[in-house]
């Protein structure tokens, strides 16, 4: 009897051992996994990423839509000048406050500018990502600025900016000045508009030359195509629009064409744009030159003796006016 | 008894495989991989930020390069996303480059995401390429990541912002 309960305990050793090793099994494979403890700072830090990704994409926004609308804004300065026939001295306050609200003054709007100002782009951002992305944010603009320092045919706004996001993870604020810079190429220039009897758009050469690399076929290109150069002695864009007639660093000029049915011109007159149209003349018996058809056709363009030097031409290829 | 206690010992040997094998079956049966997200988010993070920060000129694909020589691509330096964007903004004008966006999309997907996954992209709302294995609705694991996009295409006009919307599932 006692060896029958001996052999039938062991008999029921494997299943009991199999019972013990399913019971495992079931346990570890049931259990339920854990969530890391780091998960829900993964989630804020995915979140605050999202966040960070908004503000850089909010600020490369405002950077281009900053030029946008400062080049809106010189456009609508140039129609104002070019509507009244005056110039625009108050140019630094009137242009900034043109780009930001669209309008030259209180109780006067800036042309050309509906749908174009810095505020209306940027709260079609701010819109877009709290309809799109979720995302409340507000922004700031601080006080704006103007400058004109990297080319003659660049003007570089300064725009103070302050955007603020509230999320339920995070509050962030940040502070930056975006540089916006536009081109000035394809606006009428403003000395042509007051002082000249045709208009003329702004054409920037292509040809890169440092002072004294001219070269006498680079006028005849810059007057048969109304091209402009960056010259020192010349007369910049803003000042232009100021009716400011002093030499500036960032001065450009364009040759006027001598050929044009309404001009008319003496023996003094030198062709180069500011001078001609502000009727700075010289002694023209040594100052004032006619240049050779070879190089400007047809005859009668004439240019002062320092335009000619800067261009290279030699005395041969020119004759004294009188 | 030796021989009535070996009977025992066998099938007692039977009866703990059994239930260790049925065990082990109910368990595989019933046991749901549940896929992971880490993985499937660091590929749709990196494939935005990818079309977010490259440039045509840096991208090699063959297609890309075939819209470079057909002049339907005319800025290098345009991002993956502007470029998109540009051609969204042609398409919604009346020229029609939506063919231009989906094979372009295509090309950039085809060596990011393993096809093992789903992919759709969205750019304005409208889809703009769909690779599906399996429909969405029936997936365990579906994940969407957003990027704005916007383009400026002359002076006075910038097209934008519209979300460019990548959803992956598996």
């Amino acid at each position: 009897m006692g060896v029958r309960i001996l052999d039938s305990k062991k008999a029921v050793v494997f299943t009991l051992m199999a019972i013990v090793i399913s019971l495992f099994f079931t346990l570890m494979f049931s259990a339920r996994i854990q969530k890391p403890l780091d998960h829900e700072t993964r989630v804020v830090k995915s979140r605050i990423a999202v966040l960070n990704k908004y503000m850089e994409t909010f600020f490369d926004y405002a950077e281009i839509t900053g030029s946008i609308s400062a080049y809106s804004a010189l456009r609508g300065i140039i129609t104002d000048i070019d509507n009244t026939n005056q110039s625009n001295p108050e140019f630094n306050t009137q242009y900034l406050s043109c780009i930001r609200t669209g309008n030259l003054t209180s109780a006067k709007e800036c042309p050309c500018m509906e749908n174009q100002t810095l505020i209306y782009y940027l709260d079609k951002m701010v819109n877009f990502s709290r309809e799109q992305l979720n995302i409340n944010s507000e922004y700031i603009i601080n006080p704006l600025s103007h400058t004109q320092k990297t080319s003659a045919f660049t003007i570089e706004v300064l725009i103070n900016l302050t955007l603020k996001i509230n999320d339920a993870y995070a509050n962030i604020t940040d502070t930056r000045i975006v540089t916006s810079s536009t081109d000035i190429n394809g606006l009428k220039d403003p000395l042509y508009l007051l002082n000249g009897t045709y208009d003329q758009l702004i054409n920037q050469t292509p040809l890169k030359r440092k002072e004294g690399d001219w070269k006498p076929s680079d006028l005849t290109r810059l007057y048969n195509k109304h091209e402009y150069r960056a010259y020192k002695g010349g007369i910049s864009f803003i000042n232009r629009i100021k009716a400011n007639n002093t030499a500036s660093p960032m001065g450009i000029e364009s040759f006027v064409n001598h050929t044009h049915p309404t001009i008319s011109y003496t023996a003094n007159h030198s062709m180069t744009d500011y001078q001609f149209w502000l009727n700075q003349t010289q002694r023209c018996s040594e100052d004032i030159v006619e240049i050779n058809e070879s190089i400007i056709s047809p005859p009668g363009f004439q240019i002062d003796d320092t335009h000619r030097l800067s261009f290279g031409i030699s005395s041969k290829n020119v004759t004294l006016t009188c | 008894m030796n021989k009535r206690g070996a009977y025992f010992f066998v099938i007692d040997a039977l009866i703990a495989a059994s239930i260790i094998f049925l065990t082990l079956i109910i368990i595989f049966a019933t046991h749901n991989l549940s896929p992971q997200d880490s993985p499937t988010l660091r590929i749709l993070d990196e494939y935005t930020e990818f079309l977010a920060s490259t440039k045509i000129r840096e991208y090699p694909g063959n297609y890309t390069r075939q819209l470079i020589d057909n002049h339907n691509i005319t800025d290098l330096d345009n991002t993956l996303l502007e470029q998109l964007t540009e051609f969204h903004y042609y398409n919604q004008t009346g020229k029609p480059t939506k063919r231009f966006m989906t094979n372009l999309t295509s090309e950039i997907t085809r060596g990011f995401i393993p096809t093992q996954r789903s992919v759709l992209v969205r750019l304005g709302g409208d889809i703009i390429y769909n690779r599906s294995n399996k429909p969405m609705q029936e997936s365990d694991l579906v994940l969407s990541s957003k990027r704005t996009g916007y383009k400026r295409i002359n002076q006075t006009y910038i097209y934008g912002p519209i979300s460019l919307e990548v959803t992956v599932w598996v």
